[in-house]
């Protein structure tokens, strides 16, 4: 039931865009789908603000909800790759946690005598590519479904993070990472800043490049992608290995930000950000929304929660409340006429 | 001179005789195979894996994670999902010590009743408000958690006085554990609803062509919504036991039976974009994860080895199993 | 034929996997066993470890047994336990949740294995039910709230006096609320100390981090920090450390960990209480193994003596130095003929 047309938009590359700025604007307003999102940001803020007798607007608070919001958004740019190609991607506690046992053991520790200072963020990236790569040819090459991958991945993963942690908590001794994260040069701090890169750049990757464009093609309908000529494999396995790599970013910042690694560091993760992904507007059919979508999502979610914790709403109350945002949030957002049949 | 035309002639029949053969291997009969050889290499490892006490730990065990599979299952079928049944099991296991207390045996139909509720609200909120399972049943688990957590914030105990209502749980019957003969009554009734009724047949039709199902006047709505509700049911009767065999509820004890009771399923070979498998290989894959999780304690191997393990196996289970002749795609 | 490749490719991978990993179990020695939540922090690490040594010194098997917070998994992984020994074993049980002990005690009664339970139970299950259960035993909880918070009152900038953040630790357990009451018990006496907010943190560095930063930004102008337990204080420092707080408004744990230590050390931490796990494994053990031998009559044990509180070990920046080096950086040879040393209290 998905019309035809969207894939040959997808297969596309867009042309530049011309106008007035206003027009522009509008233009891509209308043509990004995050319309909706935006709405619903400034409502869960609009809410909050009565509720927190603007509280929650204060320049400190929105300084922490930025900085509170860029782990997570970096992390749903990589995840909501996967799910733009039509599958899932469940490994993200169990690669966060291999990142950050080998982030803390490389980086000056009190454990052994390691020290690759800034070295860490590329070796950091790596592994995590590393992970979603050795999940994308899994997934692809032994023809498994990426949900059953991803999960058997996860836990394979998190069992040599914890047998390689040893439960130490490995504290870090260079804090060149942690004060640059938290600086403010730009007045809001730095980990915010590349968040917001991170996630202009996948968008961009998404919109602007031939392979990027691809990944949509493989989520919209990929019978029709590989008949095109799409390496359809690659792409999947690209976009697991993408991933992967934000999630090794990730772990960077995680462990730097805290000053510790644990194999703990990736607990509680996972669903919080698929939650975040699908209130952007990402469809977990596949095809659908963008990384502006997933910052969106984050940005929504941190909101709500920071919200919640300025007005000191029952904990118990809270999981149920993410709940009926969720539902609420999609219900409004999702577009149904880009769906055929809904599962 | 003549026997090497006959060679040639010979050698594409065997290999036509052998692809015939491993044509006709379900993926139900590579799960009995990978049961077998996990087996073999437990009762290898220690004796005692094949003792009675054991067998009978495994199937009372693996009796629970059968039921929530097999209500996973009906999600699964009609390809959707449910990751709400962790909810529901953790209310069910709380609301049950309390009514118990309260209304007696009275607390069974009750809880059972609200299973279906919440799975028929699942169902009413992927038909009719049209939101994807995964998210519906994700953001519905999460309220039901809180409800949980209303009910009793702590995990709670039975009063003593209370313990014979839990016999129905925890009793035995000639030695056979009720837990093993409820999760096998189950079993059957679930094999005969699927085989013998018409909804049952529907949740088949619809889950492997819905525009075919639609085309042909099938209520798609009202199929969608009796799957969840049956998978509710299930996880009501998982939160039951569970409450049962240890005397007390518990507002988190469902979380881990999510993505177990949907690896139960997927190892047996049934695949998640929906119509493929059944209740057989849904029994087999329960019975490969079980014997893995009893076998790896038996057998001795190091607590910090038996999660990777786990994961290797599960996807090595799938890899196998996984009927790729009935997915063109797999995402 | 791709199916076939498969299948030998599992078979050698299972061949390999198992061949690698199994250990051979020894039936004619008595295995000590601990349950315990996971192997993935440093508490129950060195439960493990205790256990380990003892297992050592006394030349008998040990098997540890991790349920990963999933309580199901506990009892399967204790019944599978009781099929590998045949039943030839005692335990020291830290369960996953109170309610676990019934079934617990049900399987190892049935199996007739001797054992002690740690931290939780049900206020009604009287051991006394339950001949092959040797002990409860557990810390006491608003103890250690308590002393937390009186250590961290004393250092505000005037000592006693001011306003607090507090983050709670799992909100059904145990040992959480417990040491919450500390806290109130500590606020009743110090009434020019306020409570502002508190929130949960499960635990978890991570979110104690999270909301810390948040609280920090609505009252940026707090004295204190009271932490339920040493990993969320890490998270807690590392927030005020970025607000710029550190060593000005400090924090404070429970349990002991490595990076609690450097903190009393650095000045960001006020105290903690060190609950020595290894002890934990090696008394329960001790006393099941006793049991079992017959050197210890459960019956003729007083009901004090039979559920009860220990003391744990208070560190504050005075004794921290000489503690870690003595302690905690050796496996110290603990007295475990007396069996009641650390006792305090009963358990009603």
């Amino acid at each position: 039931m998905r019309p035809a047309a969207s894939n040959t938009d997808a297969m596309r590359v867009p042309k530049s865009m011309s106008g007035t700025a206003v027009e522009v604007t509008k233009r891509w307003l209308r043509r990004s789908g995050i319309v909706a999102q935006l709405i619903s940001l400034v409502l869960v803020i609009a809410v909050f603000a009565l509720g927190t007798e603007g509280k929650n607007l204060s320049g400190a608070n929105i300084q922490v909800v930025l900085s509170l919001a860029a782990i997570p958004a970096i992390l749903a740019a990589g995840l909501h790759l996967t799910i733009v190609i039509g599958g899932i991607d469940l490994s993200l506690q169990g690669t966060v946690a291999l990142c950050a046992v080998f982030v803390g053991l490389l980086s000056r520790n009190k454990f052994n005598g390691n020290d690759v200072g800034l070295w860490v963020v590329p070796i950091g990236i790596a592994i995590g590519g590393a992970c979603g790569l050795v999940t994308g040819l899994l997934h692809t090459k032994l023809r498994i479904p990426s949900f059953i991958t991803t999960l058997g991945i996860s836990w394979v993963l998190y069992g040599l993070a914890v047998y390689i942690n040893r439960a130490m908590i490995i504290s870090l001794q260079d804090d060149r990472i942690q004060t640059f994260i938290n600086d403010k040069p730009l007045g809001i701090a730095n980990i915010a800043v590349v968040a917001l890169a991170i996630a202009l750049i996948v968008q961009f990757f998404e919109d602007r490049t031939r392979t990027g464009r691809y990944l949509y093609a493989v989520g919209g309908d990929e019978a029709l992608a590989k008949q095109l000529g799409v390496k359809v494999d690659r792409v999947k396995i690209l976009a697991f290995a993408v991933a992967g790599c934000l999630y090794g970013l990730g772990a960077v910042l995680l462990v730097n930000r805290m000053g510790t690694a644990t194999s703990r560091a990736g607990l509680n993760l996972l669903f919080p950000v698929i939650t975040a992904v699908a209130v952007g507007g990402v469809s977990l059919t596949g095809g659908l929304g963008g990384a502006k979508n997933a910052l969106f999502g984050t940005l929504i979610l941190t909101v709500l929660n920071n919200g919640m914790v300025l007005m000191a709403v029952n904990p118990y109350a809270q999981t149920a409340v993410n709940g009926v945002v969720l539902i609420a949030a999609v219900a409004l957002t999702l577009d149904r006429k880009k769906l055929g049949f809904i599962k | 001179m003549e026997e090497k035309p006959r060679e040639r002639v010979t050698q594409p029949d065997v290999r036509k005789a052998a692809m015939r053969l491993i044509g006709r291997v379900k993926p139900v009969h590579l799960t009995i195979v990978l049961i077998l050889v996990v087996g073999t290499f437990m009762s290898v490892g220690n004796k005692e894996f094949l003792s009675l006490y054991n067998i009978d730990t495994i199937l009372s065990f693996g009796a629970i994670l059968l039921i929530a599979a097999l209500g996973q299952m009906f999600a699964i079928l009609i390809g959707g999902i449910d990751l709400s049944v962790g909810g529901t099991i953790s209310l069910i296991s709380v609301m049950f010590v309390f009514l118990v207390h309260s209304v007696g045996y009275w607390a069974y139909p009750i809880c059972l009743a609200t299973g279906l509720v919440l799975g028929y609200i699942n169902g009413v909120i992927l038909t009719r408000v049209k939101i994807p399972s995964f998210i519906a049943t994700l953001g519905t688990g999460g309220i039901i958690t809180s409800l949980a957590y209303v009910v009793s914030p702590r995990p709670i105990s039975a009063a003593s006085d209370d313990y014979g209502y839990f016999a129905v749980v925890n009793g035995s019957v000639w030695g056979v554990s009720n837990v093993f003969i409820i999760g096998l009554v189950t079993f059957v009734c679930i094999l005969a609803f699927l085989r013998f009724s018409r909804a049952g047949r529907n949740i088949y039709f619809v889950g492997s062509n819905i525009k075919m199902a639609w085309m042909s006047g099938t209520d798609i709505a009202e199929t969608r919504n009796v799957a969840f509700m049956l998978c509710g049911l299930c996880a009501a009767m998982v939160g039951i036991i569970i409450s049962g065999v240890r005397y007390g509820g518990d507002p988190v004890v469902g979380t881990s039976y999510v993505l177990n009771s949907v690896a139960a399923v997927v190892v047996g070979g049934t695949a998640l974009t929906g119509g493929t498998g059944g209740v057989v290989s849904v029994l087999f894959g329960t019975l490969f994860l079980s014997l893995l999780d009893n076998g790896m304690n038996v057998v001795g191997i190091d607590q910090y080895f038996q999660q990777a393990l786990l994961g290797v196996m599960i996807i090595l289970g799938v890899a196998v199993t996984f009927d790729r002749t009935k997915t063109p795609v797999i995402k | 034929m791709k199916k076939t490749r498969f299948l030998v490719a599992l078979l050698a991978g299972l061949a390999v996997s198992l061949s690698g990993v199994v250990q051979s179990s020894a039936a004619d020695k008595t295995t000590l066993v601990v349950m315990i939540r996971g192997l993935d922090n440093p508490y129950h690490a060195n439960y493990a470890a205790g256990a380990k040594a003892l297992g050592q010194a006394l030349g008998l098997p040990v098997d540890v047994l991790s349920s990963e917070g999933n309580s199901q998994k506990q009892f399967a992984d204790l019944k599978a336990e009781i099929a590998k020994t045949g039943g030839n074993m005692v335990v020291n049980v830290d369960p996953n949740e109170a309610p676990d002990v019934v079934p617990i005690a049900k399987m190892l009664e049935d199996a007739g294995v001797y054992w002690v339970n740690w931290w939780n139970k049900p206020d009604d299950v009287k051991l006394q039910t339950y001949p092959h259960w040797v002990g409860h035993i557990a810390f006491d909880a608003v103890e250690q709230g308590y002393f937390n918070a009186t250590e961290l009152f004393k250092t505000f900038k005037t000592p006693n006096k001011g306003s607090i953040i507090a983050i709670q630790g799992m909100l059904s357990n145990n040992a959480a609320i417990g040491r919450f009451q500390g806290l109130q018990k500590a606020l009743k006496e110090f009434p020019d100390v306020k409570l502002v907010q508190w929130e949960a943190a499960d635990w978890d560095t991570n979110k104690a981090y999270e909301v810390t930063k948040q609280l920090l930004a609505a009252h940026p102008d707090v004295d204190g920090v009271w932490s339920a337990n040493d990993n969320m204080a890490i998270g807690i420092v590392a927030a005020l450390k970025e607000a710029g707080l550190a060593g000005k408004v400090l924090t404070c744990g429970t349990d002991g960990i490595p990076d609690a230590f450097d903190a009393i050390e650095a000045g960001s931490q006020a105290s903690t209480e060190f609950m020595d796990s290894r002890y934990q494994a090696q008394l329960g053990l001790t006393m099941a193994l006793a049991a079992k031998d017959g050197k210890l009559d459960v019956k003729a044990i007083s009901p004090e003596h039979r559920a009860f509180l220990i003391a744990g070990t208070h560190v504050t920046r005075d004794n921290v130095k000489t503690f870690v080096a003595e302690t905690v950086k050796v496996m110290p040879t603990y007295d475990l003929k007396d069996f009641y040393s650390k006792w305090v209290a009963a358990i009603k």
